[in-house]
């Protein structure tokens, strides 16, 4: 399975800098999309198929818990498979997160992290990869 | 209680390193010492005690900064230096906050200011609780940490 996935982060940098370590980490990718707030992200939800959310949670408008929230109010996007990928570092806070249903890469990450937490989440592989499924994906940006 | 200097230097380091891929030296090249700071980022943080970290740059290191983030060999534009400036104070903060309280303490992080040039008075006004400098081949980065508690002005 080829993966949609949306990326969260007020920091335009930031999305780039996941987005890039989603291409080279071998992951079968089919779309990235790519929003600055969790409001913008709810709306992209709303118009495209994402198998896959990477969600800040320090951002402006709407902040990534928030945006987690009201996913998991919705009965369209309860089960959607999110990774929080964020510098919050509190214990108390990851562990609410989690209870979400949300898995938790911290700030500054590595790359081999990142995609460790993805293949943990959704189950695909580089194996589904070469099966025929088309990687790279394009992006709205 | 903790270093704060060394938590926040700590922070910094890891920081750069793991997002910029730029490290930090022992000491600043002697081609660098009477740069003056370009740019800076400020964030403000709430919680247990509340402040706000400001991180000011020399030239060369705000266009290295932004242009390994983004894996190109050319600086980018203006604006996405700013971002990627905004984004290492952001996670600065994020990280240091949790060494010198504790990783049980709930903090609320506010969004990244930029600024070009000097930055504004608020910023480092009153005098920084911390001050720490991150000398690296491509400048350096001054870190203020301002915190409203009286435990950290003994600490300055």
């Amino acid at each position: 399975m080829s993966l949609n996935v949306l990326v969260v982060d007020d920091s335009s940098v930031m999305r780039a800098m996941i987005i890039k370590t989603l291409r080279l980490s071998g992951l079968p990718l089919r779309e990235i999309h790519e929003a600055a707030n969790g409001q913008e992200g709810l709306r992209t939800l709303e118009t495209n198929w994402i198998d896959l959310a990477l969600v800040d949670i320090n951002m402006p408008v709407m902040n990534g818990e928030e945006m987690i929230d009201a996913l998991r109010r919705d009965s369209d996007t309860r089960e959607l498979p999110i990774v929080v990928v964020s510098t919050e570092s509190s214990e108390t806070r990851i562990e609410r997160l989690r209870r979400k249903g949300a898995e938790f890469v911290h700030k500054p990450f590595s790359p081999e992290k990142l995609r460790e937490t993805i293949v943990q989440l959704t189950g695909v592989s580089d194996e589904q990869s070469q099966e025929g499924s088309v990687p790279g994906g394009g992006s709205d940006f | 209680m903790s270093n704060p200097r060394k938590d926040l230097y700590q922070a910094a380091a890891l920081t750069f390193e793991q997002l910029g891929f730029m490290f930090a030296t022992p000491e600043l090249e002697e081609e660098h010492r009477p740069e003056e700071t370009t740019a800076g980022a400020t964030v403000a943080f709430g919680g247990p005690f509340e402040g706000r970290l400001t991180l000011t740059v020399t030239r060369q290191v705000m266009t290295a900064l932004a242009a390994n983030m983004l894996g190109q060999s050319e600086p980018p534009p203006q604006t996405q230096q700013l971002d990627a400036l905004g984004e290492i104070a952001n996670v600065v903060c994020g990280n240091v906050l949790p060494l010198i309280a504790g990783p049980k303490e709930v903090f609320s992080i506010g969004a990244p200011e930029v600024a070009i040039g000097a930055v504004p008075d608020e910023w480092t006004n009153p005098g920084p609780a911390i001050t720490v400098t991150l000398p690296m081949d491509e400048g350096r980065a001054d870190l203020m940490l301002f915190v409203n508690d009286s435990r950290f002005r003994r600490a300055a």
